[in-house]
C-alpha cells in the first residue's frame, strides 16, 4: 500500500492495511507457528518411534529431531512469510 | 484445625527451602564443572591431541543421519541461507512499500552481520555439535564408561569436556564464514534475482554499509557463544541419570538451556559493542 493512504485522515482507517483486511499480518505470524508445532511434533514422534541402538541412540534421535525440526522450520518460515507478505504489504 | 494449617505451612517451607538448596547447590555444581573444563583446556590441547582432532573431524562432518544431509557445514549453511532469505522477503518487500527497497543492501549487510547470522548460527551450533556432544556423553555416562576411563587413569573431565570445547571453537571459525557467506548470497540472490532489483543498486548500498569492524565482532561473538554452548552441552551430557531416556532428556535440557544463555550473550555482546556509539552512520 502507498504510504499516502495511511496519511491522510479522511481516509477511513482500514486503507492503512493490506487488502486481506487488518488481521492478515497477525495471521501471517500465526500460520508458520501452526504448521511449525505440528510438523516439530510429527517429526519427533517418527524419530522415538523409530529409535534403537541404546542410550546412545536416543541420544542422536534427540539430536536428528532438533536439527530437522529446526531446517523445517526455518523453511517453512521463509516460504509462509514469502507468500503472505504478497497478501499484507 | 490451626495445628493442620501450621504443620502444612511448615512442609511447605521446608520443602520450598529444600528445593531452592537443591537448585543452588545445582548452580554450584555447574559453575564448579565449567571452571574444571576451562582449567583443563591446556591439559586437553597437549596430552589428548589425537581425540582432539578426531573430535574436530567428527563435528565438522556430524555422525548418523546428520551426515548423510552434509554434516554440520551443510545444516548451518542451510539455516542461515534461510535467515538471509528472509532478509530479502522482508527488507525489500518492507522497504519497498515505504519507497527504500534500494536500501534493501544495507538491510543485509546490518541486520546479518549484526543480529541474524550470530542468532542462527548459536541456534544451529547447539542443535547440531551441542546436542551431539550431549548425546554422547550421555550414553557414556549412562553405559559407565566416563567411571571406566577414570579407574584407567584418564582423566575424563580434559579428555571428554575439554577437548569437545576446543574442538568446537576450532570448528566455528569455518562454519562461522559459511553462515555469513550463505546469508549474504541468500539475500542477495533473493533481491535482485526473485524481486528484480538491479545487482549494482544493490551492491553499492551493501558494500557502502557493510563494516569489516562489525564482521569481526560478530566473528568473536560467535566464538564466546560456541565456548557456553559446548560447556552446557558437555555439563548436561556428563551428569545425566536414567537410562537411555536420561539422555534424552538430558539431550531437551541442554538444547532449551544453551539457547537461552546463548541469546542472552548475544544481547550482552550487542550491548557492549554497539550499545554506546553504535558504530553506525547512515551517511556513509
Amino acid at each position: 500500500m502507498p504510504l499516502a493512504d495511511c496519511t491522510t485522515l479522511s481516509k477511513p482507517r482500514r486503507s492503512c492495511h493490506g487488502p486481506a483486511g487488518p488481521y492478515a499480518e497477525v495471521e501471517t505470524v500465526m500460520m508458520p507457528g501452526r504448521i511449525l508445532a505440528s510438523s516439530a511434533g510429527l517429526i519427533a514422534c517418527y524419530k522415538g518411534i523409530s529409535v534403537d541402538g541404546g542410550p546412545a541412540g536416543v541420544g542422536n534421535a534427540v539430536n536428528e529431531t532438533v536439527v530437522f525440526t529446526f531446517m523445517v522450520l526455518f523453511a517453512i518460515n521463509v516460504i509462509v512469510t514469502a507468500v503472505g507478505i504478497q497478501f499484507t504489504v | 484445625m490451626s495445628a493442620d494449617v501450621s504443620g502444612g505451612t511448615h512442609r511447605w517451607l521446608r520443602r520450598s527451602a529444600t528445593d531452592f538448596a537443591t537448585a543452588w547447590n545445582r548452580i554450584g555444581g555447574q559453575a564448579r564443572f565449567y571452571a574444571s573444563t576451562l582449567a583443563a583446556v591446556p591439559d586437553a590441547v597437549l596430552h589428548y591431541r589425537t581425540e582432539l582432532l578426531r573430535l574436530i573431524a567428527q563435528m565438522g562432518l556430524g555422525s548418523g543421519a546428520l551426515a548423510v544431509v552434509g554434516g554440520t557445514v551443510a545444516i548451518v549453511g542451510f539455516l542461515t541461507m534461510t535467515t538471509g532469505a528472509l532478509v530479502a522477503v522482508q527488507g525489500y518487500n518492507q522497504l519497498a512499500s515505504v519507497g527504500f527497497e534500494a536500501l534493501t543492501g544495507f538491510a543485509s549487510a546490518f541486520f546479518n552481520v549484526r543480529l541474524i547470522v550470530p542468532g542462527t548460527t548459536s541456534v544451529a551450533l547447539s542443535a547440531t555439535i551441542g546436542a551431539g556432544a550431549t548425546a554422547q556423553l550421555g550414553a557414556m555416562r549412562i553405559n559407565e564408561e566416563i567411571d571406566a576411563l577414570e579407574v584407567i587413569g584418564i582423566r575424563s573431565v580434559a579428555y571428554l569436556a575439554a577437548t569437545r570445547v576446543v574442538a568446537g571453537v576450532i570448528v566455528v571459525i569455518p562454519l562461522y564464514c559459511i553462515a555469513v557467506m550463505m546469508a549474504f548470497l541468500a539475500a542477495r540472490f533473493g533481491t535482485t534475482a526473485i524481486y528484480g532489483q538491479g545487482s549494482g543498486v544493490y551492491d553499492h548500498y551493501f558494500d557502502t554499509f557493510l563494516s569489516p569492524a562489525d564482521l569481526i565482532w560478530s566473528f568473536f561473538q560467535c566464538l564466546a557463544m560456541t565456548v557456553v554452548i559446548m560447556l552446557v552441552h558437555t555439563y548436561y551430557g556428563f551428569t545425566a541419570t536414567g537410562g537411555p531416556a536420561g539422555v534424552g532428556e538430558a539431550v531437551g535440557r541442554a538444547v532449551r538451556t544453551s539457547m537461552v544463555v546463548a541469546a542472552v550473550e548475544i544481547v550482552m555482546i550487542s550491548l557492549a559493542v554497539y550499545g554506546q556509539t553504535g558504530n553506525f552512520n547512515l551517511a556513509g
